[in-house]
């Protein structure tokens, strides 16, 4: 199908970040990522029309990280940093990849999925169909998750040393 | 203290709110040193939230190739066909055993009589029945003809 793999090679690194950003570890993210794609391309295969397929995918990628994380039982692949990226870091970024990976950990999942949407510079009307979250709330939401976040990287910075 | 809400000023600095609103905050922060300096600060701080957690996630990313499932028969229509193709060879065996079994056979050909009818036989359409002389052969398996003559 060419239109199917037009799509995934042209969102499949974005749909990744996003995995990465929520489960906080590649292989997972990896995982997760084929399972959408095969999703997207049952339903293709299967002559239905997919209309937005980019807020699909992110709706479909947030769902399933939080199955994944409710599969795992609480985050525990956030509190490390990707194996094998480390050496390549320098330790201040990996520091502060840390820091912001347990952050994001101590969000609701929904708050978690708003944050990564806003790093991707989504807007907020995606952002209310990828989680459900109504239009005219989004923007609340977001300002109070932002503050969420950065007290919880407050707290986080005095933890790590 | 700040003149405009919090989480109007966060979808201001993204951009959200409406033309008329937009406007309306930027005519405010021409003439309210406070309130820009605090958006300018949040606009900043969004800024560098984003950056941080797209760290998280920066490295550049290897597409690796997508493998197509191979196509299947989904187990019900499986099962369907199996019980079709089963009920169907049933059927079969059923009437080829039981026409060609040899005891069917005999029956029919015990059963079976022959009539042999003429007819150029000589009938005069004139004369009562009784007096057409008419003759009717039964001619049973063993070969045995056996005559009817109608009086």
């Amino acid at each position: 199908m060419k239109a199917f793999d037009q799509l995934y090679q042209k969102h499949y690194p974005t749909v990744f970040r996003v995995a990465v950003k929520m489960l906080g570890d590649s292989d997972e993210a990896a995982d997760v990522v084929q399972e959408v794609f095969l999703t997207l391309f049952q339903t293709m295969e299967k002559g239905m029309v997919v209309e937005y397929p980019l807020s699909w995918l992110y709706r479909t990628t947030l769902n399933k990280c939080i199955d994944k994380q409710k599969y795992n039982g609480r985050f525990q692949k956030l509190e490390t940093a990707p194996e094998g990226q480390v050496e390549f870091q320098s330790i201040e970024k990996q520091e502060t990849r840390i820091r912001v990976q347990r952050a994001l950990g101590k969000l609701k999942p929904v708050e978690r999925a708003l944050a990564v949407m806003y790093s991707e510079s989504l807007s907020y009307k995606e952002m209310a169909e990828a989680t459900g979250i109504r239009f005219s709330s989004v923007g609340k939401t977001l300002s109070r998750t932002l503050k969420k976040l950065e007290a919880e990287l407050k707290n986080k910075k005095y933890e790590l040393y | 203290m700040s003149c405009i809400d919090e989480d109007l000023i966060q979808q201001y600095i993204d951009e959200e709110v409406q033309a008329e609103e937009s406007e309306r905050i930027t005519r405010h922060l021409a003439v309210c040193p406070g309130c820009a300096k605090l958006v300018a600060e949040r606009r900043q701080w969004a800024l560098s939230m984003k950056r941080m957690i797209r760290e998280v996630a920066d490295e550049p990313v290897v597409v690796p190739p997508f493998v197509a499932p191979a196509k299947s028969v989904p187990l019900g229509s499986l099962r369907k066909r199996l019980v079709l193709a089963l009920s169907a060879a049933c059927l079969l065996a059923f009437f080829v055993l039981h026409w060609n079994h040899p005891s069917a056979e005999k029956s029919a050909i015990e059963d079976e009589l022959t009539i042999l009818q003429h007819s150029d036989w000589p009938v005069d359409a004139n004369q009562p029945f009784s007096q057409q002389g008419l003759q009717i052969n039964l001619i049973d398996p063993e070969g045995n003809v056996t005559g009817y003559v109608l009086e």
